[in-house]
């Protein structure tokens, strides 16, 4: 009975994750008319129209290129940079280390349009602009908090005594660091990257404001298809499935790599 | 030459001071063992040692170097750490080799010692096991492995046999000896097995809160225990101590009294009696305890409750009055205010011992 509820819950909640998706999927291959009849069509002669104009009248290859590079570049420069942040903090953890980590916060409590002018000015009269970098820059500061915060506490699931056996069996920190803890972090920097890309792949207000006509991305990218009086719903839907597609793919990739419990039987429960 | 040396080592952690005013000199190749209570600093102790604590006041030298600064790898020490601490992505073979190909030993040499050392701890049929695959003891064993096949001067054992059953743990004990013996190593044993303080120890440290109560040979604390604590602290039921005069409190070992049949019976009326050579009182038999080896009689005295072995075979019943005696030779005398040790045949004796 307690079981029955359980699922009941779990499909009603996976209901209502999974049914945009589905409605963005049946929108992306239904026919002008039938995306706004009333009542909304279940069963309806399907067309890849809309997926003939995204890829035909936009560069959207250019834009999937783009969005890639630029999530790509984040996730690995954000790893790199939250990796060391997080592991400095926890080993040499000090009042001013812990705040460190909760100062990362005041940049995510900032509303980005706060910033988002200044950042403008910045790159603009640096001509910065239109720039790979600019981005995956201002990304990285995007991602950095949660990616420090999540690495930290995968950092803590490694008890100390770990790296203290490495140090005395003959390695150096970084030599202990490079040997035992990184290939425990597996999972978490795996959980991380996942965050880090799909936030940055799904960024818009940045990206819409600091990129150009060569480094636009996806979700900028699906503007183009709102014109002055008619927004093209079908092509913007077709849109959100090719943008959906490259993520879903990977997450469902490192999946089986997110396992807990890699550290059991290090030490004495 | 003396090895291992520390000069008024002290380590705090903000208010608590794990380690207090530390003065310890290990000789070469000796076998020492440090004891005491949970979180009395041992473990502390030997971190300080291998370099995983930052000192907050004093000097540690090995082999007359200071090294306070040189890191836990250039101290060419081996450490069990009380929690394990295996490599969870390694196989028990590649825990126990980790160490040797770092200090690039090469690999038929490695292989050669992990195998000897594998056979001499039970842990052949395991060497492809991951940790989380093994039990309690045979985790502990491994991380015992991981140590000892590393051949370095120094050991820092935190209590390597802790989760051993009985009979592995003394087949250990001998090997821990022999290795001792062979490698020529100094080792330094944190353990709460009183019987592996005796017998391992060439010399063993009493630590309570930080502070170092007694060093000294097994023979010197157990029968010159330096204040009440390490009087009641070594020695298995602990020693009895009884309000004899006012402000001196004497301590005698359960091992030390004799039980004989009271003439009158019951009663704790006959006062206690003492002459130049031997102590009686008397008490009624409370409770039995029958180990096999040994019977453990406690008695209700007018001194309160006290402990006392005897022979299995000696018989005694619950319930009825007993005189006991002990030898003048055997009891031990203590400051009540300050806990010291009132007589002074421990200093005599030391002069004995280091002739
Ligand atoms: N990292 C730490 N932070 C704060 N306090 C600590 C830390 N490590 C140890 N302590 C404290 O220092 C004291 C000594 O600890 P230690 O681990 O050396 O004790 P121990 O003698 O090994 O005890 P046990 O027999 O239980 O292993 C304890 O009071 C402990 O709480
Ligand atoms: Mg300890």
């Amino acid at each position: 009975m307690k079981r029955l509820a359980a699922n009941l819950l779990l499909i009603i909640l996976s209901a209502v994750y999974v049914f945009p998706i589905v409605w963005l999927i049946m929108i992306s291959f239904k026919y002008q008319v039938d995306i706004f009849s009333i009542p909304p069509k279940w069963i309806f002669a399907p067309t890849l129209e809309h997926y003939r104009n995204v890829f035909l009248n936009s560069s959207v290859i250019d834009f999937l290129a783009n969005s890639l590079i630029i999530a790509v570049g984040t996730t690995g420069l954000g790893l790199l940079v939250s990796l060391l942040a997080a592991y400095g903090c926890t080993h040499y953890a000090s009042k001013i280390s812990n705040r460190f980590i909760y100062s990362l916060f005041l940049l995510r409590m900032l509303p980005g349009v706060a910033v988002v002018v200044p950042i403008y000015l910045v790159a603009s009269k640096t001509a910065m602009l239109d720039n790979y970098l600019t981005l995956i820059l201002v990304h990285v500061c995007i991602v950095l908090p949660i990616a420090v915060l999540m690495l930290q506490n995968f950092i803590l699931d490694i008890p100390k005594e770990l790296e203290e056996a490495a140090m005395i069996d003959g390695c150096s920190r970084f030599g202990a660091f490079k040997r035992v803890v990184l290939p425990l972090m597996g999972p978490g920097l795996i959980a991380t990257s996942v965050l880090s890309l799909i936030m940055s792949w799904n960024e818009f207000l940045f990206s819409m404001t600091l990129s150009g006509y060569s480094t636009q991305t996806l979700p900028v990218g699906v503007t183009a298809f709102m014109a002055d009086k008619t927004i093209n719903w079908g092509e913007i839907a077709a849109m959100g499935v090719v943008m959906i597609i490259p993520v879903a793919i990977f997450t469902l990739t490192v999946q089986k790599y997110l396992v807990k419990g890699l550290t059991m039987g290090a030490v004495k429960e | 030459m003396n090895l291992i040396e520390l000069r008024s080592v002290s380590k705090k952690y903000g208010n608590t001071e794990a380690v207090k005013n530390f003065d310890l000199t290990i000789k070469e190749r000796e076998f020492i063992v440090l004891v005491g209570p949970s979180g009395c600093g041992k473990s502390t102790t030997l971190r300080i040692i291998a370099g995983l604590e930052e000192l907050s006041e004093g000097t540690v030298l090995i082999g007359n170097q200071i090294v306070n600064d040189l890191a836990p790898k250039d101290r060419d020490i081996a450490m069990v750490f009380q929690n394990y601490a295996l490599y969870p992505h390694m196989s028990v073979y590649n825990n126990m080799a980790f160490g040797l190909r770092m200090h690039k030993v090469s690999k038929d040499e490695i292989d050669l010692r992990v195998r000897e050392c594998a056979e001499i701890l039970e842990l052949t049929d395991l060497l492809n096991r991951k940790p989380r695959q093994l039990s309690g003891g045979q985790k502990q064993r491994v991380a015992l492995g991981r140590a000892i096949v590393r051949k370095t001067k120094f050991f820092l054992l935190d209590e390597p046999l802790s989760n051993l059953d009985a009979k592995l743990r003394v087949q250990m004990r001998a090997e821990i000896i022999k290795l001792h013996r062979k490698l020529k190593a100094t080792m330094i044993y944190v353990t709460h097995d009183q019987i592996e303080a005796m017998t391992m120890g060439d010399r063993i440290v009493v630590m309570k809160e930080g502070e170092i109560q007694q060093l000294g040979t097994p023979d010197e604390i157990y029968n010159y225990p330096l204040n009440l604590f390490v009087a009641g602290f070594i020695g298995m039921p602990p020693m009895n101590f009884l309000d004899w005069d006012p402000g001196v409190i004497l301590g005698v070992r359960p091992e030390h009294i004799r039980l004989s049949e009271k003439k009158g019976g019951a009663g704790l009326t006959d006062a206690a009696r003492s002459s130049n050579k031997e102590y009686s009182i008397s008490g009624n038999v409370e409770v039995i305890e029958y180990t096999g080896a040994e019977k453990q009689v406690f008695l209700q005295t007018s001194f309160g409750q006290l402990v006392v072995r005897t022979e299995p075979g000696q018989s005694i019943m619950e319930g009825h009055g007993y005189t006991l005696s002990f030898n003048a030779q055997n009891i031990h005398l203590f400051d009540q205010s300050s806990g010291m040790r009132l007589q002074h045949g421990f200093s005599k004796k030391i002069s004995v011992i280091n002739e």
